[in-house]
Formats: C-alpha cells, structure tokens, sequence
C-alpha cells in the first residue's frame, strides 16, 4: 500500500479524476455544466471536512462558518473594494485556518464532544454578527459584480467555473492522498481511532489535530470565496446557513467517511439527486429534502457507517488509496 | 519457570528493596491521587531496577490501573514524584512519556479499528523513524513474533481478544521502549493463550526489556515476576519476591477468597 | 439604575425557566452519558403542543400539560427504544451525528406540519402586570417561574432526598469507569429520560407563554443548553441551574445594551473562554491532562 504510483493515489481514483476532468468538455449545456461544478465544489468541500471528520474523527458540525467566512472576506473584499478575488481566496484562507486554530486551542484538549459544540456554536455566531454588521451598513445582501477576467475570477463561460472547481477538487485529493501515506496520515488516523493510544504511541494528538483542522479551514474558506465568485450572491443566512454543514457531512457518510473517494462519490450521487428533488418540489429550500438528509443521517450512522465505499470497498481496495 | 539473570536482591524476609541508586530505572516517590475525596492512590513509593520483571497485583479497585495512568501522565499527580532513569516525569504529557522510552498496553486493548492490522503496528514504528517503508517491515517482523502476519492487511475487527492483546503489545514494542507497562496481561485468555502469553513476555525480557506488569491472576505474577508489589485501597501492602508475598498475611487478607 | 435592576429581575425570572429546559439535558447527559443534539428541537415540539393545545381548546397551556406530558412520555420512549438504546453503546461520533440528524428531522418535519410561521400564545393574563415599587413583572413571567421553580425544586426534592433519586445522582457522578451494584440500571435510565422529558414539556410550555415559536428555534435552544450545561459544569445540577441564571442575565444586558442578536456572538465567546480557562465549568469535574 505504500507503493507511490500516480501520486499516492491508486488506479481507479486516479481514473476517476481523470474522467471528471474530461466530463465538462462533453456538453456545454448550461444545466449541465452547473451541475457539474456543483458536484465538484461539494466534493471538495467534503473532503475537506472529511479531513478533520471523517480521519481524524473529530467532528465539525459548523464548517459553514469558514464556507462563510471565505465567501465574505472574498466578496466584500471584491464587490466594495474591488481587490482581486485571488487575494480575497487566499486571505479568507488564512482567516479560516487562524479561526481554526482559536477552536482548537481552546477544544482539543477535551473530549471530543466540546469541538463539535464549539464549531457550532462558532457558525452560529459568526452568523449572528455579520447579520449585525451588514444589516447596521450596507443592507443584508452583496452582488458581487461580474467583470470578466482571469485576474477578477469571473468567467465568461459556464466551464471556466466548472474547472476552477475541479481544480479545487483536485488540489485536496492529492492533498489528502499525500497525507494519508506518510507519517501525518498515520498519526491522524490514529488519534481518529483512539486518541488515548495514539498519545501512548508518542503521538502528540493535539498538534496533530490543530494541523489538520487547519489545513480543513483554509481549504474550505477558500472554496466559499470561490462559492461566492460563482453564485454571485452572498448574505448571511445563506452564508451561514447549516445546511451547508449538514451536506458537507451527509454527502461524507453516505459516500463513505474516512475514505478518500466517499466525499465524490457522496457528492456525485446526492447534488443531482437533491436538485432533482428541488426542481420537483420548487422552492430554494426544501424541507423535504433536509427532512431526508436528517433520516439518511440517522440510518447511516446506525445501520451503515462504512456507508458506500464500505460496499465498494470489498470490489476495489486501492480505490480509498488505503487498505 | 525459568528466569533469567535475576538482578533481584530483595530475596530477604521481609525486607524491601535495597538495590543500588545506579541500577534504579523507574522510581515512584509518595504518589497520590484522589477523586473527590476518595484516595485511589496513596503515598506509593517503589522502585524498579533496569531489566527486572515486576508484577503489580491486588484486588478490584485497589489502584493498580490508576497508578499506570499516572505514570505514563494520563492522570495528574496530585502529589509526589515520578523519576525514569533519574529524570522528573511527573508532569509530562503521555506522548512525551512514550517518548521518554516508557511503553503501555491498556486493560481493555485500546486497537485502532480504522486501520489494518499492520498499521496499527506501523503507528507505532513511526515514532522513531519517518520513513513509512521502514516502519512497515519493522511492524512485519513484530508481527512474524506473534504469528499475526499473515493478517497484516485485515481489519483488526474479526481478532480474538487474545490476538487484540497481542497486537497492543507489538504495537507498544514498535516504539523500541525501555520499559512496557503491561496493563491486564492475561485476563480472558485460555490456559493455552496464556502460555504462549508468558513465553512472548519471556521473550521481551530477554531483549532487555524491563516489564512492569498488571495481573490478577495470581499463579500467572507469582510465576513470571521477579518480584511483586501489592496494592490494596491505594495503598502498597507489600513489596518483594513473589515467594515472600505469598507468605505474607496482610496480602493472604487482602486477596481473602481471591486467589486462583 | 432602575433599568440594570429590571433586567436583573426578568433575567432571573427567564433564567428559572431556561435552568428547567437546561436540566432535561443535564440530567440525561450526565446520567447516561448520551450526547443529545436535538435536545432543543424537543422544547420547541413541546412549545408547539402548547401553542396547539391553547389554539385548539382556548385553554390557558399549563393545562395543556395534562396531554403534553404524557404525549412526551410516549414519545420519549419511543425514540428512545427505537433510536437511543441504540445510541447508548454507540461511540461519541455515532450519537452527535445521528442526534444532529434527529434534530433535522424534527426541524423539518416541525416546518412540514406546521409551517415557517411564527405561533405565539397570548394568554388571558398576557398584559397583566404585576408592580413593585419600580420594577414591573409580567404575569406570563411571573406564572412561568413559579412553575417552573417549583417543578425544579420537586426534581431536587426527589433526587436528594428519595433513595431512587440517590441512586440516580449515584450512578450519574459516578459514571466513569464505577460499578453498578446494585442498582436497576435500566429502571434508573428508565426514570432518567422521563424527568428530563417532564423537564421538556415543562419548560416548553412556560416559554410559550412570552416567547413565540418557530420550527428552526431548536438550534437556539440546542445552543442555548449546551453553553448552559457546560458553564454550570457537566455533571452538577446545581450548576446547570446556576448557569442558566447567568446566562439569562447576560442576555438580557447584552440585548439591552448592545443588540439581542449579538447575544448568540457572545455564548460563543463565553463558551470557548470557559473551555480555555476552566472546562470543568462552574461546578463540574473533567479530568483531563491540562
């Protein structure tokens, strides 16, 4: 399993990637081409809570809160001041790890529990006070200007955007592919599956943790700027909402948690499904939908918690990139 | 049951260790521990020499767990002193203390169930080295002791407990340790299991490792140690061979209906 | 000078109400050790049967408690046989996600029903008032505390003092790694859920007197109970109590002073300053290596 073929990544992930890279030129349906960069930017953003969740089992509830905090440092920094989006991605990145940090300092020493209990209430908050500093100023919702142009991240195109989120998605499956084959992949793992004899085995569980959380921030905030740049539209409900954290997870487990594939395949399966419903149903949010996401959760983790890759996974070994 | 190069010199009646400063590995000095004004340990003081194999037994709730955790720093100190070769690690995180060189294995086996068996084994290794290739051969050939190496890519879910045990402690070996604290060595294995228990333990103190090891069972101490320290309400009651234990009183009361 | 005082008092007499919601939690987390994330969203059920049983009736809703309660006890032990026993082995991350899922579920499912509307009561003695001196409190309040305080002080009352209340707080303080001998584990965790349900419906009743309901407010009740129980500390009810009355306070000051929405900034705040300093909270007892 150590063998460094394709970059860590074993065959069949590494086919996958590249079927997904080749997907977008086959139509230029507009429908079609939005799904896609739907399904690759969820994925990514998957993965990235996959990272601290899924390996490290610590679980994040309010991983919104860095989607959010991306998407605004990326759009205000843009519709209001005109820098570049670029900048934006990058220091809401940097934010993103930084509040990562603040959480983990403060949580990581304690049971597990108490972080999940901060990021939501860190997503909650967060919510709260920008809801207070947009209503005081400008009014609740920003459009962010389309200029198009490589420098200003906008597109003419649809696939522009579509590529820049495979791009992303790229980016952290190699990312998580690397990790899990050298010693941080191993010591992540570890404390994930007992962190008292992870810390026997001279493993310093909360450094680890606090690396790996923030690695997880940065990427997500850098997707939620990208986020913002695609949908054009950013607001604090929707920002904030935790319906962003529940799909992060839900596409996770029901893909597979803690394996490199599952946050794709969960994402492949349940952003067309779910904008199927929404298209079946009408409406922006359907409480039919989170209705399911909320039973699928339940039935999973109790009666599936492998979810599909556990299925999968006795096909294809290598797949996971990890036996 | 044969020992070997016994550098034990508490062979006197009644008489508690007197082995020279210089061979003293691991010395607990007047720890304490209380929770919520019960006193899980009380004022324990011992010392173990480099290379010995001793025994820590007592009865349910006498402390023997809690003073592990307080050794490999999962418990706080609330008063006294830890020394390993001399130096203070009363105050170390337990991933500094596995550092130090000080190894453990838990009563009931703390096994990583989202890795394979090898890799399990291979968390350990890496302690010392970075490379994943080496560690993993290091992890082969501490499983080939075990005869768990044809398993190397499973799930350690299907294993038998003693299999689990086994694993704990190649896991714990990988780290190249100086000292293994063995926490329940043969509770719930068969006669057969535990047999091939001993002779694996055997095999560690030949390498040169010291053995501090936690166990019940009284025939299982009384044969493999050295020699034996008795804990009873947090307490230590007696200290010395396994001979002159068996013989002592507050010991026999301790254990009253206990032994097997 | 006055107004600190007013809000002092309404502080208070919210925190009572908020400590009988936070008990529920409290009681069963520390008891069972079962992490709850819908813990809110089943105070916001039990608002909504207040609010449906006023409508329906035209009652005032603490008479509603005579079908709420029992309603809650069914529906407890439904959930609990079909979702927590289950959860009680399960480890940590099982029992957050499936909980957070239930809380979905019944958000949801509460929107589907019910609709996105917000539902208030508005009780006969709604605009009564009650004076003294320079402070003025509102029947609902004054209704809602007493309930509550006296609901509360029973719950001591038994867990003190009974000797089924003993062995609960026995079982529940010493939860980790103690034996039980015995003790009826299954009747304990039995009794357990159903105080904590009483709790629920309870508290939810009371708060629709003077707070409107809404099928997403469980998330503010779920966060809302969780900084409480942990400021108090985990395991110590008296804590939770304490707790809630802080809490209560520091709502109100901060919603006067500042803005009511920046409140939920400040649980966070408060929250991860507790964690830092002091996690064991007020009263509780974490051993952690610190």
């Amino acid at each position: 399993m150590a063998k460094r073929n394709y970059f860590s990544l074993g065959l069949p992930l590494f086919a996958l990637l590249t079927l997904m890279g080749i997907l977008p030129i086959l139509s230029s349906h507009h429908f079609y081409l939005h799904m896609l960069t739907l399904v690759y930017i969820f994925a990514f953003f998957s993965q990235a809570w996959n990272l601290i969740s899924g390996f490290g089992k610590q679980f994040s509830l309010g991983h919104v809160a860095f989607f959010g905090l991306g998407a605004y440092v990326t759009g205000i920094l843009y519709a209001d001041y005109g820098i570049s989006p670029w900048v934006g991605l990058l220091l809401g990145g940097v934010l993103g790890a930084l509040l990562s940090l603040v959480i983990g300092i403060a949580t990581f020493r304690l049971r597990a529990f108490f972080f999940t209990l901060s990021t939501i209430a860190c997503a909650e908050a967060l919510r709260v006070l920008i809801t207070y500093w947009r209503l005081a100023s400008t009014g609740l919702g920003t459009t962010i200007p389309s200029k198009p142009g490589l420098w200003n991240l906008s597109f003419e195109t649809e696939i522009g955007y579509t590529y820049f989120a495979y791009f992303l998605l790229v980016i952290i499956v190699f990312v998580t592919a690397r990790m899990i084959h050298t010693r941080i992949g191993f010591y992540l793992l570890a404390t994930g599956g007992d962190e008292e004899a992870a810390m026997s085995l001279g493993i310093n569980t909360f450094r680890i943790k606090l690396l790996v959380f923030g690695i997880s921030g940065f990427f997500t905030a850098v997707g939620g700027g990208f986020y913002c740049m695609y949908t054009r539209y950013v607001e604090p409900s929707i920002a904030f909402n935790i319906d962003f954290s529940v799909q992060f997870a839900v596409f996770t487990i029901v893909g597979g948690i803690g394996t490199i594939a599952g946050p794709i395949i969960g994402s492949a399966l349940l952003v067309p499904l779910s904008t199927f419903f929404r298209s079946w149903i009408g409406g922006l949010f359907t409480p039919i939908g989170y209705f399911t996401y909320g039973i699928l959760l339940i039935v999973i983790i109790m009666f599936m918690p492998g979810g599909l890759m556990k299925g999968i996974a006795s096909l294809s070994k290598s797949l996971r990139g990890r036996a | 049951m044969e020992r070997t190069g016994s550098q034990s010199k508490s062979e006197h009646p009644g008489q508690e260790d007197i082995a020279p400063r210089d061979s003293v590995f691991l010395e607990l000095s007047g720890v304490s521990k209380s929770f919520g004004g019960i006193h899980a340990v009380k004022e324990v003081s011992l010392k173990i020499r480099k290379g010995e194999i001793v025994g820590l037994i007592g009865p349910n709730g006498a402390g023997k767990t809690t003073l592990f955790n307080l050794i490999t720093g999962f418990l706080r100190l609330d008063s006294g002193r830890v020394l390993f070769t001399g130096k203070d690690i009363s105050h170390l995180y337990p991933h500094e203390i596995s550092r130090v060189g000080i190894a453990r294995t838990f009563q009931f086996p703390k096994i990583f169930n989202n890795m394979s068996i090898i890799d399990n084994v291979l968390a350990g290794a890496l302690k010392n080295s970075k490379d994943v290739v080496h560690c993993r051969k290091t992890a082969e050939t501490l499983l080939e002791t075990v005869k768990l190496v044809r398993y190397a890519n499973d799930p350690p879910s299907a294993l038998t407990i003693a299999n689990r045990k086994q694993l704990e402690i190649c896991r714990a070996l990988a780290t190249s340790p100086q000292i293994l604290l063995l926490d329940e060595a043969i509770s719930g294995l068969t006669p057969k299991e535990t047999s091939e228990m001993t002779d694996l333990i055997m095999k560690i103190s030949a390498q040169g490792i010291t053995l501090f090891i936690i166990e019940h069972v009284m025939k299982f101490i009384m044969n493999i140690s050295q020699r034996v320290v008795v804990l009873h309400h947090g307490q230590k009651i007696a200290d010395g061979s396994p001979q002159i234990i068996s013989e002592n009183d507050d010991v026999v009361e301790a254990y009253l209906g206990k032994k097997k | 000078m006055e107004t600190i005082f007013q809000l002092i008092t309404t502080g208070f007499l919210t925190g009572i109400v908020y400590a009988l919601m936070a008990l529920g939690l409290s009681i069963i987390f520390g008891l069972m050790g079962l992490i709850n994330f819908a813990h809110g969203d089943f105070v916001m059920l039990a608002m909504y049967g207040g609010f449906f049983f006023c409508h329906f009736s035209g009652l005032d809703p603490y008479f509603g408690l005579l079908v709420v309660v029992p309603l809650f006890f069914v529906l407890g032990a439904g959930i609990y046989r079909g979702l927590f026993r289950h959860l009680l082995d399960a480890p940590e991350e099982s029992q957050i996600i499936a909980t957070f899922g239930l809380s979905f579920v019944l958000q949801y499912g509460a929107m589907l029903f019910f609709s996105t509307e917000y539902r208030s009561v508005v009780t006969k003695y709604a605009d009564q008032i009650l004076s003294l001196g320079f402070l003025t409190v509102d029947f609902p309040h004054i209704f809602s505390t007493l309930i509550a305080g006296i609901l509360l002080a029973l719950i001591f009352v038994f867990l003190y003092f009974t000797n089924t209340g003993r062995a609960i707080r026995a079982v529940s303080e010493q939860r980790r790694g103690a034996s039980l001998i015995g003790i009826h584990v299954q009747k304990i965790y039995t009794i357990a859920i159903g105080l904590g349900l009483s709790c629920v419906a309870f508290s939810g009743t009371a708060l629709i007197t003077f707070e409107s309901v809404h099928p997403t407010i469980g998330t503010h009740f779920n966060l809302l109970c969780w900084v409480i129980v942990v400021l108090g500390g985990v395991g110590s009810l008296w804590g939770t109590v304490i707790g809630a009355i802080i809490i209560a306070e520091m709502e109100m000051i901060i919603g006067f002073f500042f803005a009511p929405v920046l409140t939920t900034f400040a649980y966070f705040v408060i929250f991860l300053a507790i964690l830092m300093i002091r996690p064991a909270g007020l009263f509780g007892y974490v051993e952690r290596r610190a």
